[in-house]
Parts: structure tokens; sequence; C-alpha cells
């Protein structure tokens, strides 16, 4: 199983949101998507997913261009969870992550036993099944997005796509969503993930991919791309690395600098 | 939005030109209609030439059909006018206005009510029976829309539509059970400005003389008010006061209309945009001109009623709808859903 | 299962009312007697009352309610709004204009054929989605142009009410308040088929307007063809909105009071995360059958329009909801 993006040009207009993208991402791999706001990261998760279409190059999920299936049927091999997602009024969590099943039913397909399994092991695997009756305007941040992670993760798909999934959370709660989505990946799934945390996104993903100006910039095992000179060109920030004394896992400090007087006016 | 000095207190030229546009308008109104004289012999009537053997029969027409009826044009554009834009400046929402936030309705329905139950037959007691059943829908309405907090535009005017919409229920109970009251009802409601004979206007002038000094005594404390509540206070004003005193001459503004010629929408909703495109933000001018622009557009619809459908007469009301309805498209297309902000900086 | 168990219950609850709104007005029936009546035995006098005179209404007003219920129920699902009826959008304003057209252009025809309503409504549907510039996730827009369009067309009406010949005028105004007053079963008899039909796709969409619930990313995202299910949504609802108009006039009143209620009562009795349809349909059913019973005997013995009673029932309904709910209406 795997995802292939072949040339992928996606354009606003006149505005180029992703610029002639190259990627392939195996079964159980995590790739983190970084870069600064505006890079292109959500509009090539969008593009993967079928919800934006290219003006150029191609999806390919076990070698079928994505945009040759109907919207349901790649919703049965992709899910996303979207940044910010709204769900209806009143829901209860059950009641949300029942509806990642919504692409596996037909007009007279009933609810089954093998949906109301994806369902509960989805919860078990995200630790919401205690929290399955509350509503979801009762839960915490993280709660809430380990919901949103339950609803994707019953889509039961091979692909994850993941929109900032950490990005409203606490450390704490960060590392439990991330470490439901490497548990995923260990089951088999291909994981793309976009993050803003650099220092997160190197602990859990197999690989970095930065993007710039909606190209590639940089892209391999989080220890070699993370340098002083990727902070710099992505973020315009001057920074050092330095390797955590765990893992060795690298770690960018950004590097204080002494306000500039009309930095704010 | 233009930025004008403090001390300008000149009129400005685009009032006087709205004016004589009035004025104009008001002649022609009383040139066309019923009666077998056109706009020719009309003219010559009113220019002292008319042959001497038409002149009486012409004055006669002219005097007890036109007069009043372009009078009541006058009158009612004038009070629609006021209203509609102490309403958008009051709930800074560009489509407030009397029709639209069914206090119109409400008059309607108090008036029909009156008749139905309690016999009015008087101009005074339509007249009371209209400000009442304003005032009250008026209240109702701006209560409505505070409830919850943030008032959006779109639950005012859902509020309203509500209201009106409610009270159009119950008048056709009433109209259904009452036979009597039915045809008196049917064309008025249309909102015509045939029926208002020069006793009713008689009853519903210092009212109207009332609002209209009301309304432009507040036109400043409400351009205050649009500051927020706060900075309001801080230059002096109260704004509970304001809002009262806005509800009472907006009913009282409406309920003449009412009274007079049955329930016309829009004009309350064009009259003041038509005034801030010609003023700009001066509150005093633009109140000013939100009254002419009234009084020119109900009578300049009462023209095309007249003609329209010709030899048949179109209700007033209808003709207005038929241009304010793509108005209130335009204004929703255009502005989206941002308010209509009027803490203009022009005073 | 809880939609089911209260579609059952609406459904145990029509059948119960229906001997009752047999037996009620002049005539001095029994529910028990009315029921003889409906089956034929009793006196040729009950009999006709029954199966002549009442059974039609309560026939249409079924009809009519569940039409409307159903379409109220997507259309406030598409326009993501609580208030969003087929009367606020200016629809049925269509129909009654293409209604009124109609008497002008084919004289002593009555009210035309039972397609020109539906067609109408449509037509109107149509203009207002390209009037707002699309459909949209934000119901704002095509609500705000819907109360200026409606206003429009029913501007149009009047004007064209004053033109008509007397007679015709009363028929088409009487009509425009919506009354099962002297219904029969010739207009409903051919109408019945594609209401049925409409409520079939209705129902169906249902289940997939669900996910309109949710924001416009994870909709898609969870294989939704957003923009393909609000335009068939809407031309179902037109279509379901028109036929009901057909039928009797506008029977939900000019708030559309059976469209907007059904659905708000709908989705309380079923739960959140859900398009009830089917209940909105049946609860409209049952709404429209009690309103016309009460439209018989509350003024006796006058008789109002129905609609003219479930408007008044729309506006403090909507009261109420302002009131009460401030997420759901903008």
């Amino acid at each position: 199983m795997t995802l292939q993006v072949e040339n992928l040009t996606v354009e606003y207009g006149a505005h180029t949101a992703v610029d002639n993208v190259e990627l392939q991402v195996a079964a159980g791999e995590i790739v983190a998507l970084v870069g600064p706001n505006g890079c292109g990261k959500s509009t090539l998760l969008h593009a993967i997913a079928r919800l934006h279409r290219p003006t150029a190059g191609r999806v390919l999920l076990d070698d079928v261009d994505v945009w040759t299936r109907r919207p349901r049927d790649v919703a049965r091999r992709i899910a996303l969870m979207a940044q910010a997602p709204e769900a209806p009024d009143d829901l209860s969590v059950a009641g949300l992550v029942r509806f990642g099943r919504h692409p596996h039913q037909g007009l007279f397909h009933q609810w089954s036993t093998a949906d109301e399994q994806a369902v509960q092991q989805a919860l078990a695997e995200t630790g919401m099944t205690a929290l399955a009756a509350r509503r979801l305007a009762e839960l915490s941040g993280g709660q809430r997005q380990r919901a949103w992670l339950a609803t994707a993760l019953a889509q039961n798909t091979s692909v994850l796509l993941l929109d900032e999934p950490t990005s409203m959370l606490d450390p704490g709660h960060a590392m439990d969503v991330l470490g439901c989505i490497r548990d995923s990946a260990a089951a088999g799934r291909t994981v793309i993930m976009v993050m803003h945390d650099l220092n997160l996104a190197v602990r859990y993903a197999h690989r970095l991919v930065a993007m710039r100006r909606g190209r590639i910039h940089a892209s391999g095992k989080p220890g070699a791309v993370v340098t002083p000179a990727l902070a710099q060109a992505l973020y315009g920030i001057e920074a050092d690395v330095i390797n955590a004394p765990r893992d060795g896992a690298p770690i960018v400090v950004p590097a204080v600098k002494p306000r500039a007087p009309d930095a704010f006016s | 939005m233009r930025h004008r000095p403090r001390a300008d207190t000149s009129i400005p030229g685009a009032l006087v030109l709205l004016a004589a546009f009035v004025g104009l308008v008001f002649m022609v109104s009383l040139t066309v209609g019923g009666g077998d004289y056109g706009l020719r012999a009309s003219l010559a009537y009113l220019t002292g030439r008319a042959p001497p053997d038409t002149a009486a029969d012409i004055a006669r027409i002219v005097t007890t059909l036109r007069l009043p009826r372009a009078t009541a044009g006058l009158l009612v554009g004038g009070a629609l006018g006021l209203a509609g834009w102490l309403l958008q400046t009051a709930t800074r929402n560009p489509l407030a206005e009397p029709g639209i936030l069914g206090i119109n309705a409400g008059a309607a329905t108090a008036v029909v009510l009156g008749i139905s139950l309690f016999g009015l037959n008087s101009g005074a007691g339509y007249l009371s029976a209209a400000f009442l059943g304003a005032a009250s829908a008026c209240a109702l309405v701006l209560l409505l829309a505070h409830l919850g907090g943030t008032v959006t535009p779109l639950r005012l005017i859902l509020a309203g539509a509500a209201i009106g919409a409610s009270l159009y229920g119950v008048t056709a109970v009433m109209l259904t059970t009452h036979q009597l009251a039915f045809d008196e009802y049917r064309f008025w409601i249309q909102g015509a400005l045939v029926g208002a004979s020069p006793s009713m206007m008689a009853s519903v002038l210092p009212g109207l003389i009332g609002a209209l000094a009301g309304g432009v005594m507040l036109a400043r404390p409400l351009s205050a008010l649009t500051l927020g509540d706060r900075a309001a206070r801080a230059l002096g004003h109260r704004p509970a006061w304001i809002r009262l005193a806005v509800v009472g001459v907006v009913a009282l503004a409406s309920a003449s209309a009412v009274a007079l010629a049955g329930p016309i929408a829009f004009i309350g909703l064009l009259a003041p945009h038509v005034a801030r495109w010609l003023i700009g933000r001066r509150p005093i001018a633009e109140v000013s001109a939100s009254i002419l622009a009234g009084a020119g557009l109900v009578l300049l619809a009462d023209i095309i009623a007249r003609r329209i459908l010709a030899p048949y007469e179109a209700p007033v009301s209808a003709v207005v709808a038929l241009l304010g309805a793509p108005a209130m498209i335009a204004i929703v297309r255009g502005r989206r859903s941002r308010p209509c902000s009027t803490t203009g900086s022009g005073f | 299962m809880r939609a089911r168990l209260t579609g059952l219950a609406l459904v145990v609850t029509i059948i119960a009312a229906i001997p009752l709104c047999l037996a009620t007005g002049p005539g001095g029936l029994s529910p028990r007697t009315a029921l003889a009546a409906l089956f034929g035995s009793g006196d040729g006098g009950r009999v006709f009352l029954v199966r002549g005179l009442r059974l039609p209404r309560v026939c249409d007003a079924l009809v009519i309610g569940a039409a409307l219920g159903a379409a109220g129920c997507l259309i406030q699902t598409v326009a993501r709004n609580r208030l969003a009826t087929p009367a606020i959008l200016g629809i049925n304003e269509g129909a009654t204009l293409a209604v009124m057209v109609w008497v002008f252009c084919v004289p002593g025809s009555g009210l035309g054929p039972w397609w020109i309503a539906p067609i109408g409504a449509l037509a109107a549907a149509i203009v207002l989605v390209g009037l707002s510039g699309g459909i949209g996730m934000r119901g704002f827009r095509v609500l705000m142009i819907g109360i200026a369009l409606s206003i429009l067309l029913r501007s149009i009406v009047d004007m064209g009410m004053s033109v008509l010949a007397v007679n015709h005028a009363t028929a088409v105004y009487n009509w425009s308040l919506g009354s099962l007053l002297g219904a029969d079963f010739s207009r409903l008899r051919i109408a019945v088929i594609p209401v049925t039909l409409a409520l079939a796709v209705a129902v169906a969409l249902g289940r997939r307007l669900v996910l309109l619930g949710f924001d416009l990313t994870t909709a898609r995202a969870l294989g939704a063809d957003v923009q393909r299910d609000q335009w068939l949504a809407l031309t179902v609802a037109a279509l379901l909105s028109g036929l009901a108009v057909g039928i009797a006039g506008p029977v939900g009143g000019p708030v559309g009071f059976v469209a907007l209620a059904s659905p708000v009562a709908a989705s309380h009795l079923v739960g959140p995360g859900r398009v009830p349809v089917l209940v909105a349909a049946l609860i409209g059913a049952l709404i429209v059958l009690v309103a016309d019973t009460l439209a018989r005997v509350i003024a006796a013995p006058n008789e109002i329009a129905a609609g003219a009673l479930t408007s008044v029932f729309g506006g403090l309904f909507v009261l109420w909801l302002l009131y009460r709910r401030t997420g759901e209406i903008g």
C-alpha cells in the first residue's frame, strides 16, 4: 500500500499553492509536513484527499488516481482530520465516531456488527471508551481532538491525513494524541500530518518534509533535515539545533534576539 | 465617507436639489391619474392658462382627487423615510425598516382589531390603534433581537419577519371571521393613497409633525450612540432614554403612515440609503434628506402605480416592493454580513 | 432505534387522530359513528359528510403536512438555519405566482394543472441560488436574499391580483390564504404520486445530508459530495413545497409554520446528529391535520383558513426559537 504524489500543482486563481510536488509514502510510515503558514501544507493534504482538484499532476493510491474514484470510495481509503473541525450540535463522542463509518454505508446498508466493531476499536485505540457517552461540548481540548482522531480511525482507511492534530493542545495532551497516531501507523497505516511544532514532529515522524512557497524544500530523516539553516529558510529565525540528552533527537532552540526598537510599531 | 469640519452648518447643495426634486414630483403627481385631463391640460390649469370651459372641472379633479392624494404621498413617504433612518441608525443594520421589521404589520393589525372588535371608525381612532400596534411591535422586535447578547443583522431581520408574518395571520383570522371589516381592509392593506381623506390627514398631522421634530432632535444623540453605549454616555447622552425615544418616534411615524395608506414596505429601506449616498455622514442633513427621499419615492411610486397597469391602478405598496426588493438584494450582495457602520467622523 | 420508535409513535397518534378529526365539526358525530360512516354504515347524509366532505380534507392535510415537513427539514439542513423555510425563502411565493400566471394566461381553467405550482417553486429556488451566488455553507446570504425575493414575488402577485377579474381574484386570494375548505380528491389523486416519489427521495437524502452538519472539509473527507447534495436537497424541497402549495394553497402559513416547526420538533425527538426527514414529515402531517380541524371549529360557525391559523402559530414559534436558541439561527 503506497501513496504516490506525482508532479502535483494546485492553483487558486493566479496563486500557486502547491508547486510541482513529488512525494511517496509507504505503509506504516509517518510523514510530518512542516513549514511556515501559507506554504501549501494544508492544500497538499486536501489535494491528496481529493478535496481540491490539482491543476497538474496526480495522486495515486495503489496505482489508481484518486480523481477516478467517487468521493465515497476515496473516503473509504483516505481519512482526513481537518484543522478545527465542527460537528453537529449536541453530538456525543460515540455519535461522532459512528460518522466515521458513513463512507462504508450505502442507501440500504444498515448498521452492522463490523461497523460497531470498528467504532469500539477506534474508541479503545484512542482511550475514549470511557468517555463514549459524553457530549463533545463537555470534553477538554485534548479529549475532543482524540474523539476526532477516533472518527478518522473508525473510517478504517489505509491512509490517515492529519491537519495540525496537536496545535491546540498542551504538551501532555499533544503527546497522547501523537502516541495514538504512532500506534495506528504501527498497525500498517500511512500517515501524513501537518505539524507546527518541529520538536514534536521530529520525535514522532519517520520522515520530515519541509515545504516553502508550495515546493518541497527538504525531505528526509528528521536528524538529517533539521539544521539551523532549515529554521532560517522556513521561518526566518536564527536557531541552534542540539541533541536531546535521552534519545539524541534534534531540538530546535530559537535564539532570542534583542528586540529591535521598531519591531512592533 | 466625507470628512467635514464640526462647525459646518451650511445646508448641503444635495439637500436643496432633493427638495426641488420632491417639489417637481409633487407637481407631476397633480397632473396624472383619474379624470380625463392629462399632462397638458393639467399643466395649463396649474399655470392658470386653462380654457375657461374646462377650468372648473379640472379644478375639481385636481383639488378633490389629486391634491389630497399627492399630499398623502408626501406625508406617508416622509414618515417612512424618517422611521427607516432612525431604525437603520439605531440598529446599525442597513436592512432595518418598519416594513421588514414587522412594525407596519403591528400597526395594521391593531387597526383591523380595532375595526372588527371595537368598531373604530374615526381617523383619531385609527391612529391611536395604529400607534399602539406599531409601538408594541417595534419594542418587541428590538427586545427580541437583543436577547441572547449579540444582535446579528440576520437575527433582527428574522425577528421582524416572524412578527410580521404572525400578525398577518392574526389579520387574516379577523378578516375571515368579521365580514364587515374585509372590504374596507382589502384595498387599504395594499397601500392605497386614494383612501386618504383630508380629515384623516388633519387628524394625523399633529402626531406626524411631532415625530418629524423628534426625529430631527434625535439625529445627533443617535449618531453618538453608534459609537457604543459607553462612549455615548461619556459624551453626556443617556442610551436607554435615546432608545426609548427612538421606539416612540418610529412608532408614531409608522403609525401615521399606516393609518393614512396601509402598510408600505421598503420606503424606509431605500430612503436612508439614498440620503447617505447624497449627503454622507451628517446626522441632521442626513435625516432631512431621508425624509425628503421617502416623500419623493412614494410620490414617484404612486405615479408609476397609476400608469403601469392602466386602465387599472396597481397598489402603491406593490410598486414600491418591485423597486425595493432588488435594492435589498443588492445591499445584501454588496455588503454581505457587514453591519451598516454609522460611526461616521463627519460630526 | 430512537428514530424508529418516534416514527412508530407518531404513526399511531395520526391513526388515532383521524376518527377524531372526521367527527369534529357540525353534524354531531362521535368518533365511533364517524368511523362507522367512513366504512359505509349509518344514514346517507352522515356517510356523505364523512366520506365526501371530511375524508378528502383529512387526506389533503396528511399529504400536504408530510410534504411541508420533509421540505422544511431539507431546507433547514441545507441553509444551516432553523428559520429557513420554503415560505421565508420565497419558494412558496414562486408557486403562487406560477398559479396566478396560469390563471391569467388560460382563463376559465380553474387554478391550472397540478404541476404548475411545483414548477414555479423550482424556478424560485433556482433564481434564489443564482441571486445568492451559490448556496454556501453559511445560510446567511441565501436567507436574506430569500426574504427579499419572497417580498418581491408577493408584490407581483398583489399587482396581478388587482388586475384579475373579480371572481378570479377572489378564487386566487382565498386559495392564497391556504384553506382546505372544499377539498376533494381530484387534485390530490394526481399529486399524491409525485409527492410520494419526492418523499422517498427526501428520506434517502436525509442519510447523506447528515454530513452537512460538519464543516466543509470534514464533510467532504467523509465522502460527501456537498454541492451535489445541497442542490438535490433544494430541488426536492422545492418540488415538495410546490406540490403542497398546489394542492391547497400555502396551508403552512406565510411564515411556513409546518415546515419550520416539524423539523425542529423532529430533531428534539430523535436526538442530535441526524436529519430526520421521515419523522419531520409525520409531524408535519399531524400538525396540518390538527390545524385544519381547529380552523373548522375555533370560530364556528365561520371557518378560518388553516394557513391563517398556522401563520399565527408560526410567528410565535419563531419568537420562541429566537428567544431560546442563539446558535442555530445566526
